[in-house]
């Protein structure tokens, strides 16, 4: 055997060390996406056609809104994010996971606070403090099921024999280091022991904004930083602006939150603060962004074929595209037209889905088959998912942009004879961009079947059996058909 | 009251603290010395500088064959 083909069948070692782990934290979080898909469905359904599920009051709006939140935000996202940290650590660290039972039970935790913190929810229970419904007896078994994870990383970072540091795992310790501290302290300031008045709400937007840009944007960018060089064998194009990046944002992030107090009755220099901070982005945002364009540059063509590639590169573009508008959404006039608008509920999702999301598709499509032995079943449904996705984000961030931006302005503004614009007539104006939000939804629901479809028959290896990746334009010649297989598996 | 203005403080200390620390550790271990070691780290033998992971054309010395054919050594049938 030569070194070759014995540091390949290292890499695979580490990469089946983590499989179990990995793909139950997978599995369960694609369970998150599709509970949180339907949940969302129904919310945007209600806006426009009120009385749709009105009879129940756990399917009101009110439930089944912060219901999808937290679905997506600590079901399908987190879960998603642990199984990155857990098989991007162990790639980079060189090292096979040890006592990946322990880090099952962390997921089997995590799992049951998130079923306990949605059925309350629904049930009522809601704390009703924005990313923080959860009912107070949930978060602490979050805690115990993140705590599990985070000791791991400890123990494979130290254990590590790839000495060299790389910006990925600069990006997952930063995570696993922020979020505990944003989570436990906001959980304690807010219902343990509550801080007074107003200074809650600084409390839970510190915590709210950082969530984001502390916990997922760092995931999301490991996995970019990772994904794109393996993907096109090409390394990245800066280590420097990398590092750059990381640590300007460690600097700079922390104070974003309060430019949503805007207009709040905050001390002006706290609000200051924030938007000097939310323009100070532009360096880590900036650094990042060329970064990967300039590693991507002569190898756009790729695109074409591979999936990871595609819904990464995806993922890194609405990086840029989110924190740009993130930036210019601080500046206090801008703010006074988009605050409490649909505006807002488009940026998110332009972070939350076209950034974060697509980016972790794009690592489920390279992980999953270097796990179960087995390529996609489909390159159509493949094609299916991203096209579905992409379009469906494309349309909701565009229509609530919009809508959203027009909304404001006629919020503010008097009308045309120097009145105030009634509100009733803005609720109608914004109509048809709901109507149009629930179309786009239900586009990218499609996409999360045909992702659902693909997972499942990859867990079964179920398909025609490939000797190389599944890619978007290229049938690769089947290997051996379902039933030799069958036969020599036995 | 006093609890909470702790855990801010604590929070703070925390953050600040932990940055520079690490910036500290990193500095002092040489990770800062040899950037093009740490952008390279993640390529290897198996899978070097200049060849895709996701390839559209496969032929058998294709590091993702070596890769695939060394990923099916490991991972048991029906996982």
């Amino acid at each position: 055997m030569n070194e070759r083909e014995l540091v390949a069948l290292e890499r695979a070692r580490i990469d089946e060390s983590a499989r179990g782990p990995v793909l139950f934290f997978f599995a369960t979080a694609l369970f998150w996406l599709l509970a949180g898909t339907v949940l969302a469905l129904a919310a945007s359904l209600k806006l426009h056609t009120p009385g749709f599920l009105a009879g129940h009051d756990w399917l009101t709006f009110g439930r089944v809104r912060p219901a999808h939140v937290n679905a997506v935000v600590y079901g399908w996202a987190s879960l998603t994010g642990f199984a990155v940290i857990v098989w991007l650590m162990a790639r980079l660290s060189w090292a096979e996971v040890r006592y990946p039972s322990l880090l099952v039970a962390a997921g089997i935790l995590w799992n049951v606070g998130v079923v306990l913190g949605t059925v309350a929810i629904l049930a009522g229970q809601g704390t009703s403090v924005e990313y923080l419904e959860y009912p107070i007896y949930v978060p602490p078994i979050l805690v115990a099921g993140y705590a599990l994870v985070a000791v791991w990383s400890i123990v494979i970072f130290r254990d590590r024999r790839e000495k060299e540091v790389y910006v990925s795992q600069w990006y997952l310790l930063g995570a696993m280091f922020w979020l505990p501290w944003l989570y436990i302290t906001a959980n304690l300031l807010l219902f343990w022991f509550p801080v007074a008045g107003v200074v809650q709400g600084s409390v839970l937007w510190w915590f709210g904004h950082n969530v984001m840009g502390l916990w997922f944007s760092p995931l999301a960018l490991a996995t970019v930083y990772y994904l794109i060089p393996k993907v096109i064998g090409r390394p990245i194009y800066s280590y420097y602006l990398g590092i750059i990046g990381f640590w300007s944002l460690a600097l700079f992030y922390v104070w974003l939150g309060a430019h949503h107090l805007v207009g709040g009755p905050f001390p002006a220099w706290l609000i200051t603060a924030g938007i000097v901070g939310s323009l100070m982005m532009f360096i880590p945002v900036g650094a990042t962004a060329i970064n990967h364009h300039m590693t991507m540059i002569g190898h756009f063509g790729k695109l074409k074929y591979s999936p990871t590639l595609r819904f990464v590169v995806f993922g890194a573009m609405s990086y840029t595209a989110v924190s740009v508008q993130g930036s210019l959404e601080a500046l206090r006039d801008v703010n006074l037209v988009t605050k409490f608008t649909h505006y807002t509920v488009g940026h998110s999702h332009l972070g939350m889905y076209a950034f974060y999301t697509m980016t972790m598709f794009g690592a489920m499509y390279y992980i999953v088959p270097r796990l179960t032995g087995w390529e996609w079943a489909s390159a159509r449904l493949i094609r299916w998912h991203f096209w579905s996705t992409a379009i469906g984000i494309a349309i909701y961030v565009a229509l609530f942009t919009w809508g959203g931006w027009y909304q404001g302005v006629m919020l503010h503004q008097p009308d045309s004879q120097g009145k105030p614009v009634p509100f009733m007539q803005v609720v109608e104006y914004t109509r048809p961009y709901l109507i149009g939000r629930s179309v786009a939804g239900g586009l990218i629901a499609v996409g999360h079947l045909a992702f659902t479809v693909l997972f499942v028959l990859n867990l079964m290896r179920r398909g025609t059996r490939r000797a190389g990746p599944t890619l978007f334009h290229e049938e690769p010649a089947p290997v051996a058909s379902q039933p030799e297989l069958a036969a020599s598996s036995v | 009251m006093t609890v909470g203005y702790l855990l801010f403080l604590l929070t703070l200390v925390n953050f600040g603290g932990g940055a520079v620390l690490a910036l500290a550790w990193a500095i002092s271990s040489g990770q800062m010395e040899n950037v093009s070691a740490g952008a390279n780290s993640i390529f290897g033998a198996d899978e070097p500088i200049g060849e895709m992971t996701d390839t559209v054309l496969m032929s058998p010395s294709t590091s993702a064959d070596s890769r695939r054919s060394a990923r099916e050594r490991c991972a048991p049938r029906g996982a």
